[in-house]
């Protein structure tokens, strides 16, 4: 048996997840029109406020924006157990709010709240430290915490979030930003004797943050559904995960990319507004604030919008990514995260144990090798293309034929087609995660020349970190205020 | 003479048509007629009157490049970056012009070889790059430029007729004469820059015949790239024995690594202190340009190099000072090529000259021979295009060239 596929035990039947879709009971149209009504303000709120909490008042935004990093986690950890409990056997029997009220009064919530407590009732009447029900002025304490424990909760699980996903991506932003800042020193048509740094040091950041992109989104979903920091470093699990979806990974990837980069053009737009438009060649200070908050306002709708379909697409791609990699037993049971197990436990999925466990084949030393080549290779049939002119077109048929050219020799053994594929899906992942991230990096560059942001341009991106559009000017709050 | 080919292949077919004696007999009519033609246009040159010597007083024209606001510069006395030019030369021995423009017309462009342009010619245009590369900025000016004037009106050898470039920017090494069929190369002005002195080394590398012939060709073969840059020009060897002389002495002071010389605009000033030495010059545009590295975002990299030109014009004005004979006969003018975006939306309001209302507003500052002293401010709107007109009312040079709306900055005159 082929090494790739792993030998498992017989499960019992019963402890199968449950793949169809769950049908509820029908409900009256009624019930139907306040969910749908329900629906629409609840999201409405949260879109409002969360946009606010973007981008209020200069630098309080880097405050509220925290909160917004938390909430995010807090959806995604929603959704992903959400979709959990929906292939469940106790789908059948426990209804999602039930399955989540069991969970305790930080219960994950499909519609979690920014500001407000969760589950208000169980966090008045728990019983105090000592086990005793909770006095009147115990009561009343608690009532005080009710309207910001929310964001409190969201604030704190924020920072955690931002702790990890910095501590992977800001290598590569703080040696970006250094290259820009002092990479300078040259000139056009000669070199200085340290030339080199700028060019060098800016390649250096690049790549780094580049290559951190490949895993921070799932190590981010990761840390969603464990509500755990360490679990954002448990590498071989989130390298799994990658592994289990590679097209799936890509394409959210390329999704998050995509929409990073719509924030780059949002966030540069305002160059060609003061001195450029009419309507505000003669606007006062004040005026042209106004004009610039009611902007960046509009901008951190479509930052929220944007987060909540990132994070939605990522917890779908990690949950089904969670499910194939402890149904192909792809990661033995000691390394799952405890709480993770425990959700699992509580849901009643039981996974068979692989009796092989299969070979890693992303995040690997050979993954990183071959990815490698095949960028390299890549960029260099584009640029020989590009300086061949229309001949390099040939470069460009070799190449793409050295690709084809091994599909006959390799179909001539059993089994031996499907393993070039299954491995070229893995490459093929490299190389898309590499050009998403490299394209978006690119935009940040471009952007950043037309429109330059101080420390922040190369060193917070929203969509990925801190979720921040206060982009205001500091001469301009200085002059009008925040 | 550059009928020829055209003659040639006319010949040809005329060969198919007629025997031979014909054809050697028109042939011979053809070739002394083109004979005669270049005796006769030979002849009108050497009989040119002969031009008068200059006498006038000797111009400085500082291109204040990069692009750079009035609000650094002239607008706030207690804020502004070139403390020199604002409070000696502007307040106390010249007088300031705070609202020069370039006038805002289509196609009218506020970008540095643009406003080099409307400073040499004296008239607004549009142009466009004669490449069609991106930043290549090789643009022809269709009217004479200033020293076309200057020198077609008085004897004046090239190289005291001078632009000085810096090394970044090497389409702005082209500008020293327009297409004008009454003007032209004849006239045409010296560039001193770093690429200038790239070709001496390279000229003299290749006196040196004693090298494999593989690097001779390889030396000759770069030689001539660089020389070819500008097309219109037969004669591509810009060299003379002053020039020889002025970057052999270069060398020998700072050899040439390219490392050793002062860098960015200081070398422009280190350029203009040995030509007044050396070359004598009766004109001298100076094209800093540094400020333009903001465009990467870093304010101070526009900060300091506003300084640092201050710090140039300076020294440079001292240094006519010393000397008795540009001192009290050479007159300053100080003007930028465009000015700067002020864009409140963004942090750095200046990293662009995008066109914008402000990238037209700069200023003027003159002092010098000719020039009223510690006059008030003039708050007169005057236009860029006219220091070309100024500058020729200052030399006694006349520009029937320049665009007459754009008026000689008259209240500078004593």
């Amino acid at each position: 048996m082929s090494a790739s596929i792993p030998e498992v035990l017989p499960a019992h039947e019963d402890s199968v997840p449950v793949l169809e879709e769950h049908t509820a009971p029908g409900k009256s149209l009624l019930a139907g029109f306040v969910r749908l009504i329900r629906t629409v303000f609840g999201w409405g709120w949260r879109i409002i406020a969360g946009s606010w909490l973007c981008f209020n008042l200069a630098y309080l935004s880097f405050f509220t924006s925290v909160a917004v990093a938390g909430w995010l986690l807090r959806f995604m950890r929603g959704r992903v157990l959400y979709g959990l409990w929906k292939q469940s056997p106790r789908m059948h029997d426990t209804s999602f709010t039930e399955f989540a009220d069991s969970l305790g009064i930080e219960a994950p919530s499909l519609r979690p709240r920014l500001f407000w407590q969760e589950q208000v009732r169980a966090h008045l009447d728990r019983p105090a430290p000592n086990g005793t029900p909770p006095g009147p002025f115990r009561i009343m304490l608690r009532m005080l915490k009710i309207p910001w424990a929310g964001f409190w909760l969201n604030f704190r699980l924020g920072l955690q979030c931002l702790i990890a996903t910095w501590s992977v991506t800001g290598w590569g932003c703080l040696i970006m930003l250094f290259s820009w800042e002092f990479g300078w020193l040259n000139s056009f048509n000669k070199g200085y004797e340290q030339a080199f740094v700028g060019p060098i040091t800016g390649w250096l950041g690049l790549v780094l943050f580049l290559l951190s992109m490949f895993y921070v989104p799932m190590a981010q979903t990761h840390l969603a559904a464990t509500g755990d920091l360490r679990a954002f470093f448990d590498f071989r699990f989130v390298w799994r995960l990658i592994q289990a979806c590679p097209w799936r990974y890509a394409f959210a990837s390329m999704f998050l990319s995509v929409s990073a980069i719509l924030m780059q053009i949002l966030k540069t737009l305002p160059v060609g507004f003061d001195d450029h438009m009419p309507q505000l060649l003669d606007a006062t200070d004040q005026e042209f604030h106004h004009y610039l908050k009611g902007y960046l306002s509009g901008c951190a709708y479509g930052l929220i919008i944007a987060l909540i379909l990132t994070r939605l697409l990522a917890a779908l791609v990690y949950r089904r990514a969670l499910l194939r990699v402890l149904t192909q037993g792809m990661v033995p049971r000691e390394q799952w995260h405890p709480r993770l197990a425990g959700v699992l436990e509580d849901l009643g999925h039981t996974f068979p144990t692989a009796a092989v466990v299969p070979p890693a084949r992303v995040g690997t030393l050979r993954w990183w090798t071959l990815g490698s080549v095949d960028v390299a290779v890549t960029a260099a049939t584009l640029a020989i293309m590009i300086v061949a002119g229309g001949g390099g077109l040939l470069i460009l048929l070799l190449w793409l034929a050295f690709w084809v050219i091994q599909v006959p020799f390799r179909g001539f053994w059993r089994g031996a087609m499907a393993r070039y594929m299954s491995g070229f899906r893995y490459r093929m992942l490299f190389v898309l995660l590499f050009w998403a991230w490299f394209v978006y990096i690119g935009s940040v560059y471009v952007c950043e020349f037309l429109n330059y942001h101080p420390i922040l341009g190369f060193t917070n991106h929203p969509l990925i970190q801190l979720p921040c559009f206060d982009y205001m000017p500091a001469n301009l709050v200085q002059t009008v205020g925040p | 003479m550059f009928k020829l080919p055209d003659q040639a292949r006319q010949e040809q077919a005329m060969i198919d048509q007629t025997d031979r004696r014909q054809f050697l007999q028109q042939a011979a009519l053809s070739a002394g007629a083109i004979y005669t033609t270049l005796l006769a246009q030979n002849r009108l040159t050497a009989e040119d009157t002969p031009l008068p010597p200059y006498k006038g007083p000797n111009v400085i024209l500082i291109r204040f490049g990069g692009g750079v606001r009035r609000q650094e510069t002239i607008a706030y006395p207690e804020k502004t970056w070139c403390p020199f030019v604002y409070h000696e030369l502007g307040q106390k021995r010249g007088i300031i012009f705070k609202d020069v423009i370039i006038e805002s017309s289509p196609g009218i462009e506020t970008s540095h070889g643009q406003g080099t342009l409307y400073l040499l010619t004296g008239k607004y245009d549009h142009y466009e790059d004669i490449t069609h590369k991106p930043f290549s900025d090789r643009f022809e000016a269709k009217i004479p430029t200033i020293f076309e004037y200057l020198r077609k009106t008085y004897d004046i050898p090239e190289h005291q007729a001078l632009i000085l470039n810096g090394e970044d920017r090497i389409g702005e090494e082209f500008y020293t004469f327009s297409n004008h069929h009454l003007y032209g190369v004849r006239f045409r002005s010296t560039v001193l820059s770093l690429y200038r002195f790239k070709s001496y080394l390279l000229r003299e590398e290749l006196k040196n015949l004693n090298r494999p012939q593989k690097e001779i060709d390889e030396l000759t073969k770069k030689l001539q790239e660089m020389e070819n840059h500008d097309y219109r020009v037969r004669d591509k060897r810009v060299i003379s024995p002053e020039l020889d002389r002025f970057w052999a002495d270069w060398q020998a002071y700072y050899g040439k690594s390219g490392l050793v010389n002062p860098r960015g605009d200081r070398v422009l000033t280190e350029l203009a202190l040995r030509a007044i030495k050396q070359l004598r010059p009766k004109l001298l545009m100076i094209n800093y340009q540094d400020p333009d590295y903001v465009h990467w975002g870093n304010p101070h990299f526009y900060t300091r190099s506003i300084a640092i030109i201050d710090d140039g014009i300076r020294q440079i004005y001292e240094a006519v000072q010393a000397d008795p004979e540009y001192r009290d006969n050479t007159a300053f003018l100080i003007v930028p090529d465009c000015g700067r975006d002020n864009n409140r939306g963004m942090s750095v309001a200046y990293q662009h000259h995008f066109n914008s209302r402000s990238a037209h507003e700069i200023f003027a500052v003159a002092a010098g021979k000719g020039i009223v002293h510690a006059k008030a401010v003039v708050d007169k709107r005057r236009q860029q295009a006219g220091v070309a007109a100024t500058i020729g009312k200052l030399m006694k040079v006349p520009t029937p060239h320049v665009d007459p709306a754009a008026s000689v900055l008259e209240e500078m005159f004593l």
